[in-house]
């Protein structure tokens, strides 16, 4: 599936823009703040019916507008032509439209290092993004079990008495058990690729990459009995410091690069490696659980990555079959790639050259 | 500028209203200053009678204006079969159907430690007291499937199942009529958790 003829109105600074797309590679060039980034995301949210990580309703809106849309053209597999369609109206109720088939989306950007660098958190989400997309229901549920786990958390603060507050630990126990084998399938499908591609970039250090359950120890637990049970047995505990400590909340990857913490020890060029892998590996499991190549999503990254790294890029956009959008602010070598150009300024896209 | 202290007033009170926002409450108060007098107080004391005459039945707990209710006043409706609800307007819906032939329990709100409210807060301290009495053979628990709907059905479960009697959760799954591909995955994977030997 690939898209054409994108539509954008009242996002981010984007008044309205239209946007030609070709199936292969699209590069839109400009300065920064222009909209390239808001284009970009515009796109993610009409394929994935879903925002990028860290963005929401109230930040894609313009500020003088009540509502956004986005649309194009889906061309799908068998060649026939739907129209995609999200679109948010503010207001006293918000409204929302989606229509059209998801479209598995990978985004690459410059805060793709932090799944290395960063904190639990940031690798939770890494996590997350994929389950979702894999398994619809992965989304309600987390949402369900972080509602769970705030209630919980009052309670605790407030040393509600026991019934009261168990019957919120019960869910946590439910919802978490299933929130860990999601996440864990997700991992599992992820990892041979994420080992291969580093293998491919780095044939010196050797990468492990553990699920960390958030305050279990030793082997995983993902049976919904013996999650209760673990949680149980923590719940004095808990009460004592007012506070959830088991729970996917408190998931973390283990990065390790020959047997060192990834965060604490690689280098910045070892860590970017990582990263790159970790995405790339998204890329893998996406074609292989759709039985087609996902809409690739380059947002200013050419810029950070050495001549080899550029060049594995590189290789996938070649393959015709796929679509791929990049946004950076010059027009650079793309090797065999025979990009189409879009000129950004001020929120107006314009063919070129 | 400022409206008139008894516009402003009037616009101040319906803003409170949930769902209200200060522009809607500013409309509507300018729609009932545009309406005849007659229409104004009668909703006025509509309000005012509503407020003065309603009050909980001390069975169920539903509002009424007699006590106790038309419901649980009623000999023909099994008082062994008790349903909690979390509202009256659940008490509304239900008895549309016109096929449940149990009575009633309002909890008047579900336990949420985030707004503060337990187990107190709401009645289920009625609810024992209700079940001691005797009579009640099965409770059936529909509260909504919301978070906190479910907590409370799950603190009533322990609550309730030491004491002997049946208790029973409504089933979740496919609205009647509703086609497949517009449910959502939730609704349709529990629904296939529920499904039933043909």
């Amino acid at each position: 599936m690939w898209l054409r003829r994108l539509r954008i109105r009242h996002f981010r600074n984007i008044e309205d823009a239209e946007i030609d797309l070709v199936r292969g590679v699209n590069v839109w060039i400009g300065d920064n703040g222009h909209g390239k980034t808001s284009a970009l995301q515009a796109l993610h949210v009409l394929a994935e019916h879903r925002y990028p990580p860290g963005i929401g309703d109230m930040d894609v809106v313009q500020w003088n507008a009540p509502w956004m849309e986005v649309r194009a053209v889906m061309v799908t597999a068998e060649d026939t032509e739907v129209v995609s369609r999200y679109g948010v109206a503010l207001g006293e109720s918000r409204r929302r439209v989606r229509e059209g088939p998801i479209l598995p989306a990978v985004w690459f950007g410059p805060a793709d290092l932090s799944t290395v660098k960063g904190g639990p958190g940031e690798r939770r989400d890494f996590l997350s993004q994929v389950a979702a997309t894999l398994y619809p229901r992965y989304s309600p549920l987390l949402r369900r079990l972080e509602r769970a786990v705030m209630q919980k958390n009052r309670g605790l603060r407030e040393h509600w008495p026991s019934p009261a507050l168990d019957s919120f630990n019960e869910i946590v126990a439910t919802t978490g058990a299933t929130v860990w084998q999601l996440r864990k399938a997700t991992l599992d499908r992820l990892l041979p690729h994420i080992y291969a591609i580093h293998r491919q970039l780095s044939e010196t250090s050797s990468l492990a990459i553990q699920f960390q359950q958030g305050g279990m120890e030793g082997d995983l637990v993902l049976e919904a009995e013996e999650v209760r049970r673990r949680l149980n047995a923590r719940f004095g505990e808990e009460r004592q410091r007012m506070v959830s400590l088991v729970g996917p909340h408190r998931d973390d990857l283990g990065v390790e690069l020959d047997q060192h913490s990834a965060r604490t020890y690689a280098s910045q060029g070892q860590q970017r490696t990582i990263a790159l892998a970790m995405k790339l590996a998204i890329y893998h499991v996406y074609e292989e659980f759709f039985q087609a190549p996902p809409l690739v999503m380059l947002d200013d990254v050419f810029s950070e990555l050495d001549g080899r790294r550029r060049a594995l890029i590189l290789e996938y956009m070649a393959r015709h079959d796929q679509q791929t959008v990049i946004t950076d602010t010059e027009p650079r070598d793309l090797g065999t790639c025979h990009p189409t150009f879009y000129r950004v300024v001020q929120g107006v896209f314009q063919p070129w050259p | 500028m400022l409206y008139p202290a008894p516009i402003q007033d009037l616009v101040n009170e319906l803003a409170k209203l949930p769902g209200v926002g200060p522009k809607t409450a500013q409309r509507l108060a300018f729609f009932l200053l545009n309406r005849p007098q007659g229409e104004a107080e009668l909703l006025a004391s509509a309000i005012v009678n509503a407020r003065r005459r309603i009050r909980y039945c001390a069975t169920c707990f539903n509002f009424t204006d007699q006590d106790p209710c038309v419901i649980c006043k009623n000999p023909n409706r099994d008082s062994g079969l008790i349903m909690v609800v979390e509202y009256p307007k659940d008490v509304v819906a239900m008895e549309k159907t016109h096929e449940f032939r149990g009575r009633y329990h309002v909890l008047h709100g579900t336990i949420s430690p985030m707004d503060g409210i337990g187990p107190d807060e709401i009645k289920t301290r009625e609810l024992l007291a209700r079940i001691k009495t005797g009579t009640v053979r099965e409770l059936v628990v529909a509260t909504g499937s919301s978070l906190e709907g479910e907590a409370t059905a799950l603190y009533l479960g322990r609550l309730i199942k030491p004491l002997g009697i049946r208790i029973t959760r409504i089933a979740r799954g496919l609205p009647m009529g509703g086609d497949l591909d517009y449910t959502d995955e939730v609704t349709l994977l529990k629904a296939f958790e529920g499904r039933q030997e043909l």
